[in-house]
């Protein structure tokens, strides 16, 4: 049970994640649903998360925050645009200026997750990202992904050293 | 500009709308050279935004990774009943 597919999108800077989970649609709703199973699983080992809002429906927000190992904190806030149990879910980087844009330095503007249920009843989740920046994907990466940023930091490298 | 959309078989508007999100997005730039517009690639852009998706999607995957420990460890936990 894993990731089964990824579709990136260089011009529209989005990314499609798809998963096979080992659980029920409803099982897996609650990763998201319930405050204290996504704090066990959205931040890397040594970045503790810690939800302080969670209010799951359209227009409500989502806060929490990740204790770097620095004594750093990370924080995140998202706008829940649609919240349909179990299987529909839209955040927004929920800090924005008029115009709709990050001004907090965070980047994601948008998080599609779907959850569908395969034939054999297992769930499916699919979690379509949309950044508005390289900006943006650079903040979201140094947000919680220290292995994300150090794999990214050694392809810079070594382009640097082609070139 | 011209030379470029003759290149795809779509419509001049419809390169030139792919153009402006190219833009947009940072990875080409259009200079105006007299009549013409000059689109260039930056290179460097587009090879960031690679590996920049490519560390997110590593993000992802170490995430699913964390689920899947997550559900290993509580079907366990419940002698395999959901």
């Amino acid at each position: 049970m894993s990731v089964t597919s990824v579709d990136k999108d260089l011009e529209a800077l989005t990314m499609t994640v798809t998963a096979d989970l080992d659980a029920t649609v409803e099982r897996a709703w609650q990763l998201w649903a319930d405050p204290r199973q996504f704090e066990k699983w959205w931040g890397p080992p040594g970045y503790p998360t810690t939800v302080i809002d969670h209010d799951l429906r359209a227009g409500g927000q989502i806060t929490f925050f990740m204790a770097g190992p620095g004594g750093e904190r990370h924080d995140g806030t998202w706008e829940v645009l649609a919240a349909d149990p179990p299987r529909n879910l839209e955040l927004r980087d929920a800090d924005v200026d008029a115009d709709g844009r990050p001004n907090d330095g965070n980047s994601m503007t948008a998080m599609i997750i779907t959850i569908d249920e395969r034939d054999d009843g297992a769930a499916v989740m699919a979690i379509r990202t949309h950044f508005d920046s390289l900006a943006g994907m650079e903040q979201h990466l140094a947000t919680g992904a220290e292995e994300g940023m150090r794999m990214v930091l050694s392809q810079i490298d070594s382009l640097l050293q082609v070139v | 500009m011209s030379a470029l959309a003759k290149r795809y078989p779509m419509s001049f508007a419809a390169v030139q709308k792919h153009v402006a999100v190219l833009e947009g997005a940072g990875l080409v730039t259009k200079v105006k050279r007299g009549r013409e517009q000059l689109v260039s690639t930056d290179v460097d852009t587009v090879q960031r935004a690679r590996a920049l998706l490519d560390g997110i999607e590593e993000l992802w995957r170490e995430r699913v990774q964390r689920i899947d420990d997550l559900l290993a460890t509580e079907k366990r936990t419940n002698g395999g009943r959901q």
